[in-house]
């Protein structure tokens, strides 16, 4: 590119200009602020591996054609040339659809050269590996991240291991391995949410079959270098088949860390479990995620109820009794949905006990409350005028020292008709 | 086409002006020709007229390709096998094995030159001979072998080398 401006560069000094510009801007010589310039310091070097690679270019087909002609006469192969270099891409592809099939054919052609390297990972036909899980750890900040697969069927299990270095600057290309894979599960450990991750994890992913993905689980994952587009972001190319979603021991979270969005982005069909849980949300940034009532409404609505652990989320009193109650009005269309049901509310400064209790009586729900292990307090809700019976685990308040830390859990099990 | 039509012979002109008798039904295996015979009309006439330069081709070339069409020209047709059909490179004819023991260049002409002519049978096996000397072989010794650059540089290779290690089960 630089070359080329160069030439016209040259050139021009050789036209003969039109005076259609006034004298002070054509007098103004470009050449000579460009001299001893940084500009030139820093280009002067590139500028000459230019020149050096188009004589390399030109050397190479000049020796080229000699190779050629002696060909057929002459055993000995020119040095730097190989017979391959003559034989067109489809004829390669000919004689390379001989050995598509073959592992270790295929393994040995992709180290030989970038030309091997390109065709084999276009051609190579290998068994798919369906992965039981993807699990990607971090290794700390200066080592890098391992990425293992493990596949129970087979048995089997290989990991690798990737610097951060190679992460940042978009090196790590393992498409070759991703495009033989079928993800049903991908767990992260101890990794910091960065964009250059999820960029990287996004860019490997897309290869891999990902169709049968039931489990995206986040586990001890540092927050504070993400925003609420980073997890929207790895959602996306992953959220849609999901039937697990988990998030544990996450910490460095602000309120927007993960969302009512973010849990939109889950299909309502698939999904069966969501657990956010052991939030530590970082200093002054508030005491709850943005994840409200919006997410339970659109649950409720939809008919879906997986399973909910929230932690320090901001749903309300209210709206949780809502969900309990539709989720009761669900039971009534449907013997099937009679499974044992668990939601559990944890330290959401909007839910309170005693609110509880008021709002399920008004809504034609008994409950009564007995004691359960620590500073839960089980509640039996019952519907009126029938046999079911739901059955509510609720931490009673637990006030600490700071004003702040309000714990409160609640949790609603469905024990039986 | 009449038994005439047949038996008549075809001239060929190599790239360096050596005419060669071919015939007919020979050189009906190369697509290239056949269909240039059909297509000009040239079946019907009495005359074997000019010879049909095949610029590409080099006599010595020509020659083999002519001598590996006469081998076979009696061959049954090749059921249409398609590409879907895992590839073997076992099945190669004994006769075929002798006839593709040339050096390297000549190997490569010939894979050239059955392309240029389309010559289906010939393309194959010649395609599966070079695959033949490709397997089994590490990266390095198929380099030597064809007298490959190594043209990657050391980040790429060691990428590969991990993509590589991270397929074994």
């Amino acid at each position: 590119m630089f070359f080329t401006r160069f030439v016209d560069y040259e050139q021009m000094s050789t036209l003969q200009r039109k005076r259609s510009f006034n004298k002070s801007t054509t007098s103004h010589d470009f050449r000579k602020e460009y001299k001893g310039s940084f500009l030139e310091k820093k280009f002067s070097g590139r500028k000459s591996d230019k020149l050096r690679s188009i004589a390399e270019w030109i050397y190479t087909k000049a020796s080229k054609k000699s190779a050629v002609k002696s060909a057929g006469k002459n055993e000995e192969i020119q040095n730097g040339t190989s017979y391959f270099d003559d034989i067109p891409n489809e004829l390669l592809f000919e004689i390379f659809s001989n050995i598509k099939n073959d592992k270790s054919s295929i393994l040995s052609c992709r180290r030989v050269s970038n030309r091997f390297n390109c065709f084999m990972n276009k051609m190579a036909e290998l068994e798919t590996n369906v992965l039981s899980r993807l699990v990607i750890i971090g290794l700390g900040p200066k080592k890098g991240i391992e990425m293992r697969w493990v596949s129970y069927i087979g048995q089997k299990t290989n990991a690798t291991i990737v610097s951060w270095n190679n992460i940042k600057n978009g090196l790590a290309d393992y498409s070759f391995n991703f495009k033989r894979f079928a993800i049903q599960r991908i767990i992260l450990k101890n990794l910091p949410m960065t964009e250059e991750l999820v960029d990287f994890i996004r860019r490997q992913i897309q290869f891999a079959d990902l169709s049968k993905l039931i489990q995206l689980s986040l586990n001890n994952i540092d927050f504070s270098p993400s925003n609420c587009l980073t997890l929207h972001r790895l959602l996306a190319t992953c959220g849609k088949t999901l039937e697990i979603f988990e998030i544990t021991q996450g910490y460095g979270m602000r309120p927007e860390s993960v969302t009512d969005e973010h849990l939109a982005q889950l299909d309502t069909n698939t999904i069966r479990r969501i657990c956010i849980d052991g939030v530590r949300l970082s200093g002054s940034n508030g005491r709850h995620l943005k994840i409200g009532d919006g997410a339970l409404k659109r649950f409720a609505e939809m008919g879906a109820f997986p399973t909910m652990i929230l932690d320090r989320c901001a749903v309300s009193t209210k709206v949780v009794c809502d969900y309990t109650k539709e989720w009761f009005e669900q039971c009534n269309e449907s013997e099937k949905q009679l499974r044992s049901q668990v939601c559990t509310v944890k330290r959401c400064p909007k839910v309170k006990g005693s609110q509880f209790e008021a709002e399920c009586q008004r809504r034609g729900l008994r409950c009564k409350n007995r004691r359960g292990s620590g500073s839960m307090t089980l509640y039996n809700v019952q519907e009126e005028n029938t046999k079911r019976e739901f059955t509510i685990a609720l931490a009673s308040l637990e006030e600490k020292a700071e004003k702040l830390k309000i714990e409160m859990n609640m949790q609603p099990i469905v024990v039986a008709v | 086409m009449t038994d005439a039509a047949q038996e008549r012979s075809i001239k060929l002109l190599s790239s360096d002006n050596e005419t060669f008798q071919v015939p007919r039904n020979v050189i009906r295996l190369s697509n290239t020709i056949n269909t240039l015979l059909q297509d000009l009309g040239l079946d019907d006439e009495e005359d074997a007229g000019d010879a049909i330069p095949v610029q590409n081709v080099t006599s010595t070339i020509l020659k083999k390709v002519i001598a590996w069409c006469q081998h076979h020209h009696e061959d049954p047709v090749a059921a249409d096998d398609s590409d879907s059909r895992e590839k073997r490179t076992d099945d190669i004819s004994s006769w075929d094995v002798e006839f593709l023991k040339v050096d390297q260049g000549t190997l490569f002409e010939l894979i050239l030159a059955a392309n240029y002519l389309d010559i289906k049978g010939l393309l194959d096996v010649s395609c599966k001979t070079v695959a033949n000397m490709i397997k089994g072989k590490s990266p390095e010794e198929i380099r030597r072998t064809f007298n490959i650059k190594n043209d990657f540089t050391p980040e790429e290779e060691e990428q590969i080398r991990k993509e590589n290690a991270w397929c074994e089960d």
